[in-house]
């Protein structure tokens, strides 16, 4: 028996999973190497991820390819399901693009909107102008200082430094209300005055009169101004300064920082959304790509019961009716599988009938015929051989015994042809089967009788005794006695004839199993595939159709017949009969 | 039209020059690196409108493999990375350079600031065992980034990378 197997996705499907989690260890990774690792470390990502992120899809895409140049020559080959499995993965296809499409496009609108927003005139704008702020304020600042430190009232407020500090510091407050501190050297460098905030205090004198570097605290910030004064003769070296108010450096390094940004995304503007849209496809379109492997997988799964009830279909239109298909037992197609096979068993049944009901129609029409043509010059042979036989007057003993022993060949000859001609005509004649409820015990055992003798015991008694068939009980007796004859025929030395009966399953139907065991010599192995045809038979007396009766009325009971056999063991013939539902 | 700019961006890095000084100072190799790039002025143009310019330095000193082995390719005895990053400091209107290696620098004049962000050193590369100068060299190589890209535009690097300028090889003295 053929059969054609439903294959299964298990592993299609654990590979795409295995294939998915790879994907998403590759995002895991690449976001932490890329995102994570440039804003923290400030480093190049690793190459080869550059690598296995192209490679990666392209496998994808490559394997795609191969799968669709395969089913493009499946179709052009009109194998089976072709056409179908290409609608399927179209329409698969078309499902995965109807929710990538708009979730792409809704995230690379997204992506662009948001760039649009940041880039908006507005906040370009706002943040230069609040640098621009900042460095007014700061620099009006230092030039306050300049301005200040440079002034002609200065000198006059230096009178006071050696008489009265604290007016001195006070008129410099009321002169210049941004100025915090004033520090003043001679100019051997030794400190004359400091008045102020203490933060401002310098160690030694600057080197040379105009502005000081800024000096940056963790709390304040110190803008100076050192300018060379003439009080009294001497040359003194006059620092005012002024505290930058607190946080101003953090928040001028924020808007510069961020201008800076800014600036980045007004100058690179297209080539980050042009990276941003790669960025996303870059992760999507594997995913993308993975679920066009899915379509495959779903198109196969799908169309292969359909491919193979094509298949089984194509092969049992070509007369193989051994072909089945096998399911699994849960599956949805395993009811129209199991139909498919009963169809096909009952064809195969019903095919087997009809070849036999012809074949034995055939020959019982042969048979027929030639009894007809046979015995029609059979009468007047035997009544001429016995008149001549009759008339004979003459003396010759001699001729008279040649004569006597001729005609009794002739008659003797021709009796025999009558009875062969007789078991013609019964096979010819073998009536329509008249079903009725039969004891199969009874019928056995009645068989029995008639053939059982001292060298040959039949056994009945495995036969069960209430066992019941739906049978022609004379053909049913028939059948028994010709297969005991056969049997016995078959152990020449004497032996044991074994009948036991059972009921069994098959495909859904019920049969009383009947088993007839011989202890012959089996059947030679050259003419096993004969013995049911008509005629043949390895005896010299016999017609040759005690089996072929048997194989026809198991068939006319809707039954089926076979044989197993060893040499030198013994034979048994095994007949399926019917039993009604 | 990324690829052309790519491709521009590799041009003017190999139209760079470097020049690698080297010296032994006993068994210890000193090196020196002056780098000119057509590009500074692009460096200054981006300072001037608040960005940041970046430039990488690197230098390895190599011990030849001896001539059985030469197929596993020389090795590498040491190797110097050195990032420098400048700003244009509008308030006090100074040039800035930083480096995590370096103390920071500040320059009033845009000449004397491209001199120091462009040389290196000197600087001791390794030591050398004792007279076999003949079997090390040294290498450099220098990566400049006008535009010193910030998070999160940094992803724009991995389509459009920072071109190197070629690897400048410099013999040891004898």
């Amino acid at each position: 028996m053929r059969s054609i197997r439903q294959g299964t996705t298990a592993t299609g499907l654990v590979v795409l999973l295995l294939i998915f989690v790879v994907l998403l260890a590759l995002i895991v990774v690449f976001f932490q190497q890329i995102l994570v690792g440039l804003a923290a470390a400030d480093r190049q990502p690793n190459q080869v991820l550059y690598l296995v992120l192209v490679v990666f899809p392209l496998a994808l895409l490559g394997v795609i390819v191969f799968q669709l140049v395969r089913l493009a020559r499946e179709r052009a080959a009109r194998r089976p399901g072709a056409r179908l499995k290409g609608r399927l993965l179209l329409f698969f296809g078309f499902v995965a693009l109807l929710s990538a499409v708009p979730q792409a496009l809704l995230s690379i609108s997204f992506i662009s909107s948001t760039l649009s927003f940041w880039l908006r005139a507005g906040i370009g704008e706002s943040l230069t102008a609040g640098l621009d702020l900042s460095l007014a304020y700061y620099h009006g600042l230092v030039e306050n200082l300049a301005r200040f430190n440079s002034s002609p009232l200065v000198p006059v407020i230096l009178q006071d430094l050696g008489r009265n500090p604290e007016r001195l510091w006070k008129n410099v407050q009321t002169a210049n209300s941004q100025v915090h501190f004033i520090q003043v050297f001679q100019d051997d460098g030794t400190e004359l005055l400091f008045r102020g905030r203490r933060e401002g205090r310098l160690r030694e004198a600057p080197t040379a009169p105009g502005y000081l570097p800024k000096e940056d605290r963790s709390d304040v910030s110190l803008l100076r101004h050192a300018a060379l004064q003439a009080v009294g003769g001497r040359t003194l070296t006059v620092v005012v300064g002024t505290a930058l108010s607190e946080g101003f450096d953090q928040k001028a390094a924020t808007l510069s920082s961020s201008l800076e940004t800014f600036s980045q995304l007004d100058r690179y503007n297209r080539l980050f959304l042009a990276v941003l849209i790669a960025f996303y496809l870059l992760f999507s379109l594997p995913v993308f790509l993975l679920s066009i492997m899915v379509s495959f997988l779903l198109s196969d799964e799908i169309a292969r019961p359909i491919v193979n009830l094509e298949e089984a279909t194509r092969r049992v239109a070509e007369g193989d009716f051994s072909t089945r298909i096998l399911t699994r037992p849960a599956d949805e197609m395993s009811v129209l599988a199991g139909s498919f096979n009963r169809m096909v068993s009952e064809l195969s049944r019903s095919r087997s009938k009809l070849l036999q009901a012809e074949k034995i129609a055939a020959w019982q029409e042969i048979a027929q015929r030639l009894a007809h043509e046979i015995k029609n010059p059979l009468t007047p042979i035997k009544l001429s051989a016995q008149r001549i036989l009759r008339k004979y007057t003459g003396e010759s003993v001699e001729f008279r015994a040649i004569l006597e022993g001729s005609v009794a060949a002739i008659i003797r000859e021709v009796d025999n042809l009558n009875d062969m001609l007789a078991h013609f005509r019964d096979f010819a004649r073998l009536p329509v089967p008249r079903p009725e409820a039969c004891r199969l015990r009874e019928v056995a055992d009645e068989a029995a009788a008639i053939y059982g003798n001292a060298s040959v015991a039949i056994d009945t008694s495995r036969v069960g005794e209430h066992s019941m068939v739906t049978a022609d009980r004379s053909q049913l007796k028939q059948l028994f006695a010709n297969l005991f004859q056969n049997a016995i025929q078959a152990m020449s030395d004497g032996g044991r004839i074994s009948v036991a009966s059972a009921e069994v399953s098959q495909e859904g139907r019920r049969f009383c199993r009947v088993q007839v065991r011989d202890t012959g010599s089996g059947i030679a192995e050259d003419i096993r595939d004969m013995i049911f045809k008509p005629y043949f038979t390895t005896k010299k007396q016999g017609a040759g159709l005690g089996l072929t009766i048997v194989e026809r009325i198991v068939f006319d009971h809707g039954g089926s017949i076979r044989f197993e056999t060893q040499a030198g063991v013994g034979t048994t013939f095994i007949i399926d009969l019917p039993l009604g539902a | 039209m990324l690829i052309l700019g790519l491709a521009a961006a590799g041009a003017r890095a190999e139209q760079a020059l470097q020049d690698l000084r080297i010296r032994l100072e006993g068994d210890r190799v000193v090196v020196s690196l002056g780098y000119s790039d057509p590009r500074a002025g692009e460096v200054l143009a981006a300072l001037e409108d608040g960005l940041a310019s970046e430039i990488q330095f690197q230098l390895r000193l190599v011990r030849r493999q001896r001539v059985p082995f030469a197929f596993l390719g020389d090795r590498l005895v040491s190797e110097l990375r050195l990032v420098r990053t400048a700003r244009y400091d509008r308030f006090q209107r100074q040039y800035r350079i930083q480096s995590p290696a370096e103390a920071e620098t500040r320059h009033e004049d845009a000449r004397g600031f491209l001199e120091a962000f462009f040389a290196l050193g000197p600087l001791p590369l390794g030591e050398l065992a004792a007279g076999e100068a003949g079997q090390y060299y040294v290498q450099s190589r220098v990566r400049l980034s006008p535009v010193k890209i910030v998070f999160p535009l940094k992803l724009i690097t991995l389509f459009y990378p920072q071109a190197s300028s070629p690897w400048l090889r410099g013999e040891l003295p004898r």
